[in-house]
């Protein structure tokens, strides 16, 4: 019908010259319109591939190739607006060295090998490894960039299947103590609020997290929403200049490690104001204290275990008797006059604040602590899961909340609770359908504790998939080391070539992003799927069937009988079984498919978007509010002190290194380097420093310095004036650069509670080179 | 009522007499509709621009000299910043500061103008709304590549794809993020993409969003 209206509409055009005054006749319509497109553009829907923010992007597809991408005017999340990353995400699946075919190191040297053959080598090396040294010795090690399909297949393989524990990610070194945060102060993870509550929140508190170039779509809408609003105020509190403290209301810079002591002080000044909701912490929050002088886990084998003892409110106020805010002031470097400030922001009964953060505090070796302290601040004054009041933890990857967090791929973890609680390893069990003595009840390694397990030999075989360890692990030259010795065996796999593949015995070349189907969870508990839009490259396989096919090999059929076809469906409605119920309903496949992402819970079809709240969330048994996650139905309020840092500076050692991204690149760089414009835009690291201690060191922008620290020593360019400007005594260097690995210096020490180690804080030697 | 008929008749007479150009054009074989509709943009342009020697001169300024010196923006340039069309395009001059992520951009680019430092005509942005400019626009530091890449650029849409040589040209790319026409085709504009009557504020009154050929069907199960 279609066509033959468009043919009789050419064969008018070809008498068009000699029809021209009938042509002048006004409404008229013409082929040359219809005819100017050589093919379809067609526009398909994708949460972005990079960061946690989880923005929707509409992929113009033309020819079987990726051609062109908009924002998502549909999507709530970024209504349109992307960042430089999100509007050339495309550009990532075609850099020229994408790996195509599986390579085998024989003999020292990569030789490529047909993928079947490569994963027979990597099912009956994990079987050698499983019959050697029993189950413990295999661990799989996935990220935040998993889909949901990849982190839920790996999860019931090696805990459901194999029987270990041995499954962590990436996410444990950006996400752990926000998690840990959550459980310990609410028994639920994951955030109250949603996005909205920047369209209903007038004061935005910033903790150590540069959202200008980090969620810079978030920041975005934070500044539409000052244009429309005068009274809206930004603080920025950070120990490094940015573009957000530039663009902040009030840039607070403090001394590392001392944001424990502020949030404190906060809570000091808010009960010294008497701004407290009393009414809301007698009816909503419990008190608790927990352990203190816990540690940093930079020993082999280290292990502890938080306890708390109930408190009460006049302990409370005693505890924060320490914190008086010229106390603080002397030790942060902020003034007195600045956390009286921030108090009465955060008490003012006439504002509506939110609070953010994401790696400032969590990679912070009190990053539990620091979690738990801004829900102090915002249970004490009673702002929280009301819209507009919200203290908000951002995720940096992709999908750390969908897969990591939600499936659960860390090593305590089930889909739904704990390894640890018989009733949660029965429900996997028969969800699994594997006995439930597979699944066992004692947590195994940890991120940092995993690696250190494959130095000393107790881990034999690794399989770490999209994610880059050996750019990312802190104290790098003993995790590279590791994984390079005799009898290790590691396979990785990846789109492109990285430091990791450089060391791993297979490598197994995926399908990245929309060559295949799934779904990705962001920051504000979004749900979003993504259908295959393009073929993979070569034999690249996407990691979920990689992980099928090695487990069928294993001898798992019954476990994974799915086909090719339908597998990302099926396995998205058996895992939903897992969250069934108003407090994690997740969506129906088919409403994910239709929708630009959907939040959970989605009990009978209908988003919560304030958890904790009875106007909104159908889960809560009683009202206005009801903490449901903890068997009290209260909030929790922690007792958590300031604690001094492993290392700090010393006349050795005396500046503080800090590291972390830039807007450009995304994690380890392996996909947004292959962006011409990224790349051009940021083509290497660098070491920012201040411009008086530049000035000390008779340093000048663009010349080398040597950064050397107690593990490592690195050269590269300084910057001064540059993107950011450190505070004195203090150099920055992002870690995207595989050129420039800043990691080698860095110290791994965590947090005990939540095994997050600390990329902000160690102790360098800066010289002119 | 009398005169109204009298313009009429002379508007019909003009539609004819371009009318009868485009005709000739099409039998001598040399005129495209294209050329026929930048002929008539030098014909009636009412150049309003503002440029001369020295500082910026902001395009809400009185206006001075005309007709334009060649702008160094020129059309490919235009799409060699671009990754395809409707990317965010790179920053093509350099940048004053790294740290700020709205360094006075919209200085210059709020209306667009003349900058004599650039030689250039300062582009003004179709979004004023969105202020931090460098989430989203770049200045690019090296010609270099991190790594070479396989990537195909799609060909720009065609542009002048007017039915008649008298009539508006539909829109032939996508409006999102460029509901601000004046943005591409205002007088700071690539000369191939600037309005000959951006007087008239009503853009999409005769210029009409193009559809992607073959696409339309209707929808709700109909064969
Ligand atoms: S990188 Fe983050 S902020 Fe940028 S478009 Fe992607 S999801 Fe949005």
């Amino acid at each position: 019908m279609d066509l033959t209206r468009r043919t009789m509409i050419r064969g008018m055009a070809a008498q068009a010259a000699m029809l021209m005054a009938a042509r002048l006749v006004p409404g008229v319509r013409f082929s040359a319109i219809a005819e100017a497109r050589p093919a379809a553009l067609q526009w398909k829907k994708a949460p972005c591939r990079f960061c946690g923010t989880g923005c929707g992007v509409l992929v113009g597809i033309e020819g079987g190739r990726a051609v062109a991408v908009k924002g998502d005017p549909d999507s709530p999340v970024n209504r349109g607006l992307l960042c430089v990353k999100g509007y050339h995400v495309v550009q990532a699946l075609y850099g020229e060295d994408r790996l195509q075919k599986a390579l085998v190191r024989r003999d020292g040297k990569f030789v490529e090998v047909p993928i079947q053959e490569a994963l027979d080598l990597v099912a009956s090396k994990m079987k050698e490894s499983i019959e050697q040294r029993g189950k413990d010795s295999v661990a799989v090690y996935g990220s935040g960039q998993w889909t949901i399909p990849d982190g839920y297949v790996a999860s019931k393989l090696v805990k459901g299947c194999i029987g270990t524990n041995n499954l962590e990610a990436n996410a444990r070194l950006c996400m752990a103590s926000a998690v840990t945060g959550f459980l310990s102060s609410f028994g639920l993870d994951e955030p109250m609020g949603c996005y909205q509550d920047i369209d209903h929140g007038d004061t935005f508190v910033l903790w150590g997290n540069n959202m200008a170039e980090m969620h810079p779509v978030l920041f975005s809408r934070i500044l539409e929403r000052k244009q429309a609003d005068p009274r809206v105020r930004i603080i920025d509190l950070a120990t490094r200049s940015t573009r957000t403290s530039l663009a902040a209301d009030r840039s607070m810079l403090f001394n590392p490690q001392t944001d424990l002591a502020i949030a404190n002080a906060i809570c000091q000044e808010l009960i010294a104001q008497d701004r407290i909701d009393q009414g809301f912490m007698e009816r909503f929050v419990s008190i608790h204290r927990g352990k203190t002088d816990i540690g940093y886990g930079l020993e082999d084998g280290f292990s502890f275990s938080d306890e708390a003892t109930p408190a009460s409110f006049e302990e409370l106020v005693e505890f924060l008797a320490d914190y008086t805010p010229e106390a603080v002031a002397e030790l942060s470097g902020i003034s007195a006059k600045d956390i009286r400030y921030l108090a009465s922001l955060y008490g003012d009964p006439n504002r509506n604040v939110v609070s953010f953060w994401c790696m400032g505090v969590n990679q912070h070796t009190r990053g539990t602590w620091m979690n738990n302290l801004i829900y102090n601040i915002h249970l004490l004054v009673g702002k929280i899961s009301r819209p507009g009041n919200s203290p908000f933890s951002l995720t940096g990857q992709p999908s750390a909340c969908g897969t990591v967090r939600e499936v659960g791929t860390l090593t305590h973890k089930l889909p739904k609770g704990v390894v640890m609680n018989e009733e949660h390893r029965q429900k996997a069990a028969d969800i699994w359908q594997v006995p439930v003595e597979n699944i066992q009840p004692k947590p195994t390694y940890h991120t940092v504790e995993m690696f250190r397990a494959l130095d000393r030999g107790d881990i034999t075989f690794l399989w770490v998939q999209v994610t880059n360890p050996m750019v990312t692990m802190p104290k790098l030259g003993r995790y590279r080391s590791g994984a390079e010795k005799e009898g290790r065996f590691l396979v990785v796999s990846d789109v492109y070539p990285t430091p990791t593949t450089d060391v791993a015995d297979v490598v197994l070349p995926s399908a990245m992003w929309i060559e295949r189907e799934g779904f990705y969870g962001n920051s504000e508990r979004r749900t979003q799927h993504f259908e295959q839009m393009l073929e993979p490259p070569g034999e690249a396989m996407s990691d979920t069937w990689q992980l099928i096919e090695v487990a069928r090999r294993l001898g798992y059929e019954k476990q994974f009988p799915w086909s090719e076809e339908e597998h990302i469906e099926s396995i998205w409605n058996e895992y939903r079984r897992f969250h069934a119920g108003p407090k994690h309903e997740m969506a129906t496949y088919e409403m994910l498919r239709e929708r630009p992402g959907v939040m959970w819970p989605c009990p009978d079809g209908k988003e919560t978007l304030w958890r904790y709240n009875a106007t909104y969330d159908p889960a809560c048994e009683q009202g206005p509010f009801d903490f449901y996650g903890k068997p009290d139905h209260r909030a929790w309020l922690w007792l958590r002190p300031y604690e001094v840092p492993p290392e700090v500076p010393d006349d050795d050692y005396p500046f503080w290194l800090d590291t972390g991204r830039v807007l450009e690149h995304w994690h380890t760089g392996s996909m947004t380097r292959r962006v011409p414009i990224l790349h051009r835009a940021m083509p290497k690291a660098y070491a920012e420093l201040h411009p008086d201690d530049a000035a000390r060191l008779g340093v000048r922008h663009g010349q080398r310095v040597r950064l050397t620290s107690r593990r490592g020593a690195l050269e590269l360019e300084a910057s001064v004036g540059g993107r950011g400007n450190p505070s004195p005594g203090q150099v920055f260097v992002p870690f995207f650069d595989e050129g420039f690995l800043i990691n080698e210096l860095t110290l791994d020490a965590f947090c005990p509670i939540s095994k997050q180690p600390d990329y902000k804080k160690c102790a360098v030697r800066v010289e002119k080179v | 009522m009398k005169e109204g008929r009298r313009y009429g008749i002379i508007g019909i007479a003009v539609c004819l007499m371009a009318a009868g150009v485009w005709v000739v054009g099409e039998i001598t074989g040399q005129a495209t509709s294209a050329g026929v509709t930048v002929a008539a943009s030098e014909a009636v342009t009412t150049a309003p621009l503002s440029h001369q020697e020295g500082q910026f001169i902001p395009l809400g300024q009185p206006l001075r000299t005309a007709p334009s010196p060649r702008s160094s923006r020129d059309f490919d340039r235009y799409y060699e910043l671009r990754a395809y069309d409707g990317a965010p395009p790179a920053i093509p001059h350099p940048v004053a500061t790294e740290q700020a992520a709205n360094d006075g951009c919209s200085g210059c680019h709020q209306y667009g103008g003349w900058a004599p430092e650039f030689a250039a005509e300062a582009p003004r942005t179709p979004h004023p709304e969105l202020s931090a400019c460098r989430q989203c626009h770049v200045p690019q530091r090296t010609e270099e590549l991190f790594r070479s890449t396989t990537w195909q650029r799609r060909s720009p849409p065609e542009i002048h794809l007017a039915a008649l040589p008298t009539s508006p040209p539909p829109i032939p790319h996508e409006l999102q993020m460029r509901e601000n026409c004046l943005g591409c085709h205002g007088a700071s504009a690539v000369p191939e993409l600037r309005t000959t009557h951006p007087e008239r504020p009503g853009c999409l009154q005769c210029h009409v969003p193009q559809a992607p050929a073959g696409t339309w069907s209707r929808g709700g199960g109909a064969p």
